[in-house]
């Protein structure tokens, strides 16, 4: 037995995901699709270039005649043995969203020479994926002009976009920084891997988002499969805390603390570091300097989130709330109230008006006062 | 020339800023004589090729965390534990074939690395994955190594290792390294000198463990570009 027969996965594979760009992430070989052609709902021939990303449900390839157009050629054992997802993909691209810019949706269905199905067609999008934020190195490398203005504006846009998904009866479930993309120039946030999203049938009932990140996902979702559950408004403003706080701590997961564990043991554990009953700390580095430095708004939204809506799935923060604690901070952030540098050096003193190496000029009564 | 240490560490990578999940990999090597010319040649190279393959990756380049011990003459710590994002790939492997096989003592060696950077780890509060340990040679071993199967033997059971011997040419002991290994993994030999093949499967296989959970079973890419049958 091959060493590969040794594991079976629990998650099914992670989905796809491409990054196009300045960087591309294939290093496979060209694929078996490079120069073949499929044919689009109007039966009018394709080309297809070379292979852009392989992942577990299929291939990416784009159009040799617009390289802006990207098709997904699902492998042939998913299209045998998850025939529904042709049926998903039959009703996401009537949706709405086919038009949104920020979303990689399924525009049209691809079938083969033979007129059988097997993928789709989809707007190609650009930039890096949020696991950017997960890392400083990555910032460093990527964004190293960046203050926490445009960090908190990037936030905005990720939280916007689930929200609009989730106001259509869309939701990601399989919220993850790689399934998210954002512009370094204009911070927009855009979302690729469409087709694993929960979608609602014509019919009543949901095509299901069958993959996940197991950090990601709440405590109550935990134990079973992640496949064919229905997932819940609730279940996904977990996921996107645990993505707010990602980007807002530069990859320390919420439940990550010194002395005990790793993070999804400690989240199921109902372990959360930052709340006070709980008296755990931090990891080693700089974390606790990173978190003193957010709003006390923003805080409590992560204390609601992973701390009471750790069993209390109603607890937790909405996206509309992100939406005004994120925005209150960036605003908050022009006025000067808060320390506008990425990677803060020290924590954040007590009495001393906010941002002390902040760019902007401060406005606040209390710093005017100082200074008078 | 073994005591030089030859990996260039291009700068220094503060484990402190790096929330990633962690996956130590330990490389045992065989630079016995019996390796010079161009299986050494073709080793060194797989093994730049593998921390070039791992940089590339942007989840996998902060998780994997490489350390390599190489046995010939004596054992010697070549690399200690260092994040792939911290190593120069055209300085990652500078092996030197000479002397004898003490790969018993390589392997405590190696295992006593481990151990250590899995206290830090723990000390510091960041998760890790099931360490990798790979020991790769072409002949038999000239010391005792009942020691050194005993402990594979006992963290393979627990889950706590995978360890993966690899024989290389037809001289290698398949019979010696199949009593150091695990008794669900046995040995491979490696098809001719494919130790291109062999760590980009290694690359791949890192990245998919890189993308799961700590205690997560993960599907290993199949061995057949490398492996002899």
């Amino acid at each position: 037995m091959g060493i590969g027969g040794f594991f079976k996965s629990i998650f099914g594979e992670s989905s796809s995901s491409y990054e196009t760009g300045s960087r591309q992430s294939s290093s496979s070989s060209s694929g078996e699709n490079n120069g073949r052609t499929v044919f689009d709902g109007k039966k009018s021939p394709r080309i297809l270039g070379p292979l852009l990303n392989r992942g577990g449900e299929g291939d990416i390839h784009p159009l040799v005649e617009n390289y802006d157009i990207l098709v997904k050629i699902y492998h042939e054992r998913i299209r045998r043995f998850h025939p529904a997802i042709e049926d998903k993909i039959e009703v996401m691209k009537d949706m709405e969203l086919r038009n949104d810019a920020l979303l990689a949706w399924p525009k049209t269905k691809v079938f083969g020479d033979r007129g059988e199905w097997i993928g789709f067609a989809m707007r190609r999008v650009d930039g890096y994926h949020l696991q950017t934020f997960c890392q400083r190195m990555l910032i460093a490398e990527r964004i190293g002009n960046w203050i926490r203005v445009e960090l908190v504006e990037t936030a905005v846009n990720f939280v916007r976009l689930v929200r609009r998904l989730n106001q259509s009866g869309v939701i990601v479930g399989d919220i993850n920084p790689r399934n998210f993309f954002f512009d370094p120039k204009s911070r927009a946030v855009y979302a690729i891997d469409c087709d694993s999203f929960q979608v609602r049938r014509r019919g009543g009932g949901v095509f299901t988002c069958d993959v996940a990140i197991a950090d990601f996902q709440p405590p109550e979702l935990h134990g079973a499969s992640f496949r064919g559950i229905e997932r819940s408004v609730q279940n996904e403003n977990f996921a996107a805390a645990v993505m707010i706080f990602k980007m807002l701590m530069f990859g320390l997961h919420p439940y990550n603390h010194r002395g005990c564990g790793e993070p999804v043991g400690n989240m199921i554990a109902g372990k959360c570091p930052f709340s006070n009953e709980n008296n755990l700390s931090f990891p080693c580095g700089k974390w606790d300097v990173y978190w003193s430095h957010l709003p006390y708004r923003i805080k409590s939204l992560f204390i609601a989130a992973f701390h009471e809506g750790n069993r209390n799935p109603g607890s937790r923060p909405s996206l509309s709330d992100w939406e005004n604690a994120l925005k209150t901070y960036r605003s908050e952030l022009l006025r000067g109230w808060h320390e506008t540098a990425m990677f803060p050096k020290a924590k954040k003193k007590r009495g001393k008006p906010y941002g002390e190496n902040n760019i902007f000029p401060k406005s606040n009564r209390k710093s005017r006062s100082r200074a008078a | 020339m073994n005591d030089q240490n030859a990996m260039t560490i291009y700068h220094t990578f503060d484990d402190r800023d790096n929330p990633a999940n962690r996956c130590p990999v330990v490389l045992l090597l065989d630079t016995s004589y019996s390796m010079s010319g161009q299986p050494i040649a073709e080793l060194n190279r797989g093994v730049a090729d593998f921390v070039a393959e791992v940089r590339h990756d942007e989840v996998a380049r902060f998780s994997v965390e490489l350390a390599c011990v190489s046995f010939g003459g004596h054992p010697v710590v070549k690399l200690p534990f260092t994040n792939i994002s911290a190593i120069e790939p055209e300085g990652a492997a500078d092996f030197y074939a000479d002397g004898g096989t003490p790969m018993g003592v390589a392997v405590e060696m190696g295992l006593d690395l481990l151990d250590k950077r899995k206290r830090n780890l723990k000390r510091m509060g960041i998760p890790y994955y099931q360490p990798w340990m790979v020991l790769m040679t072409d002949g038999a071993p000239t010391d005792d190594t009942v020691q050194a199967a005993e402990r594979i033997h006992r963290l393979a059971a627990e889950r706590r290792l995978i360890f993966l011997g690899i024989g290389i040419g037809e001289y290698a002991d398949m019979d010696m390294l199949a009593e150091l290994c695990p008794d669900n993994r046995p040995p491979k030999r490696l098809a001719g000198l494919e130790f291109g093949a062999f760590f980009e499967w290694l690359s791949q296989s890192v990245g998919a463990v890189s993308r799961s959970q700590p205690g997560d079973k993960v599907n290993l890419p199949s061995t057949d570009g490398w492996e002899c049958v």
